[in-house]
């Protein structure tokens, strides 16, 4: 297989024509899809044997605090560490969601493709900044020295941070709040030399700067909707006050979210989205059954992941909805539960996302501007500080 | 399920082959391109429900595998190329060195869009990044080439 295009000169074609001859040496074998399955079944039994270990140290530090516990009840020694971590009787303190940052007076270019994962912990926004080559920031829990790549201490404007720069992908991370790390990754592959692509990277970290919900809910809704602010019905389906609603990942038109409900496994229900052309216009196979007030379907043998779902989905305002749902609940469940679904409100919204938020001491930021080039392919955003 | 399957199954007949030779492409080691496509077709039938085009998500998967790969390769054997290739015409050698000794994002360009034949729309969503940039990319990777071969 030779690809000539019309357009290639005569060095391109030889090169065509090279990679096709060199790609003819290799043979595949015939036995691949048994070793993909294989390698499937490893997969899945790796998965559990890790989800039993978690378990198995949950029990262990539960029965561990347990034992402190009780040790403190009965007189244990008097505590003389330090006396800003004495145990109190006050509640557990809860670590706050991810502090909201932004890029100070930079532009972020999001594209179509362009894939947010906005969790209860964690943000991580793909995107290009001022500096080419620096193509994702995000900020999760974590801390210096934590990590398991080979990082390094380096400085960056005076802060504690540490690289992992010998790589075609070169990350720099550091504290940001206490219990959580920033990190920007870069491509050489867009950005030319290494050095140059460190230097723009910490250029970028010199100008991060705290940012309001307002900014990093315009920013996720500029790169879920590139531009069609409309078609956000999708989007803000939800469940308002149910704990842990929250956007996992969108795909340019397409969304998925976890809904949670309290006292049931965390992945019983998964709503997604689609408002493209084909979701927005054909539903999955499956018998017919009335949702929300609309046509839909039930499918009772879907898989998702490693888990049997069973799948209710209907169209509503251009949008094709599919709920999965697994055995801990039954049809009718998930049919009153897609019921209680709303529309929800900005405010409603904004407490899904945002379900707490890190302390007042924020500066006020502005959002400046929001433009589009009208056809939805790109949005460009800036987000600065306030006069 | 066996929607599933049947899809899959029609998957792994349309892009297997193809998929391990640009893997082999990217990292010149037939068992490391099986290992990187295998990795990348498992994990598309893991997430098949979730993915609208299956190719081009499979084809993203292999491109990404083959960038680990070559990872943990340079730190295990150091910088060196690792070349086992036994192409031999006149003039291939030096062409197919000096792509060897592109990043991998620009091999990665290259042989989508030469080998492929893959248009820069396509090679952007491959490669994660905007067409611009597959633009440039393929741009400074056929400059290297060419220099190379030239001198």
């Amino acid at each position: 297989m030779t690809i000539i295009d019309p357009v290639f000169d005569a060095f391109e074609r030889r090169l065509a024509d090279q990679l096709s001859t060199q790609a003819t040496t290799v043979t595949a074998p015939d036995d691949g899809l048994e070793q993909i399955r294989g390698r499937v079944a490893r997969r899945r039994r790796t998965r559990r044997a890790g989800w039993l270990a978690a378990a198995a140290a949950l029990v262990l530090v539960v029965g561990i605090v347990g034992s402190a516990l009780r040790s403190t009840d009965h007189g244990g020694a008097p505590y003389v560490g330090d006396p800003t971590s004495v145990p109190t009787d006050a509640p557990p303190l809860l670590l706050p969601t991810a502090p909201n940052l932004g890029v100070g007076l930079a532009t972020w270019q999001l594209d179509r493709g362009y894939r947010m994962l906005l969790t209860d912990t964690s943000r991580t926004v793909p995107a290009r900044t001022s500096a080419p080559g620096v193509v994702e920031f995000s900020v999760g829990p974590g801390a210096i020295g934590d990590g398991t790549l080979p990082w390094q201490p380096i400085d960056v404007a005076g802060q504690r941070a540490e690289g992992f720069l010998d790589s075609d992908t070169p990350r720099i991370r550091w504290a940001v709040a206490p219990g959580y790390v920033a990190q920007v990754a870069g491509s050489t592959g867009t950005s030319g030399t290494l050095d140059a692509l460190v230097a723009d990277m910490q250029q970028v970290i010199a100008s991060v700067q705290p940012t309001d919900e307002a900014a990093m809910l315009a920013l996720l809704d500029a790169g879920a909707h590139s531009g069609d602010r409309e078609a956000s019905n999708g989007f803000r389906l939800g469940r308002p006050g149910a704990a842990g609603t929250y956007l996992r990942q969108s795909f340019g038109t397409q969304l998925a979210s976890t809904l949670v409900v309290p006292g049931l496994p965390t992945d019983t229900y998964q709503l997604r989205s689609d408002s493209t052309s084909v979701g927005a216009d054909r539903l999955p196979g499956g018998p017919p059954i009335e949702v929300r007030g609309r046509p839909g379907v039930l499918d009772t043998q879907q898989d998702l992941g490693d888990r049997a779902h069973h799948l209710i989905a209907w169209i509503e305002d251009g949008w094709q909805h599919r709920l999965y749902f697994t055995d801990a609940v039954s049809t009718d469940d998930a049919l009153a539960f897609a019921e209680s679904l709303v529309v929800l409100d900005d405010d409603d919204w904004r407490a899904a996302v945002f379900p707490r938020t890190v302390p007042g001491d924020l500066p006020d930021v502005t959002w400046l501007s929001f433009t589009s080039d009208g056809d939805g392919s790109t949005a460009t955003t800036v987000v600065g500080s306030g006069p | 399920m066996g929607t599933r399957d049947d899809g899959f199954e029609a998957l792994y007949t349309r892009e297997y082959e193809p998929m391990v030779r640009v893997a082999y492409l990217l990292l010149d080691s037939a068992d490391a391109a099986q290992e990187a496509t295998h990795d990348g077709f498992a994990k598309v039938y893991e997430r098949w429900d979730r993915i609208d085009d299956h190719g081009a998500y499979l084809r993203t998967c292999v491109v990404n595998r083959c960038r680990d790969l070559q990872r943990r390769r340079r730190l295990e054997r150091g910088r060196t190329p690792d070349r086992t290739a036994t192409y031999t015409e006149l003039g291939a050698r030096e062409l197919l060195d000096a792509l060897a000794r592109l990043p991998l994002k620009q091999r990665a360009a290259v042989v989508l869009r030469y080998y492929e034949g893959l248009s820069e729309a396509d090679i952007a969503l491959a490669l994660d990044m905007p067409v611009g940039t597959v633009k440039s990319t393929v741009s400074r990777a056929l400059t290297q080439l060419r220099e190379a071969v030239e001198r």
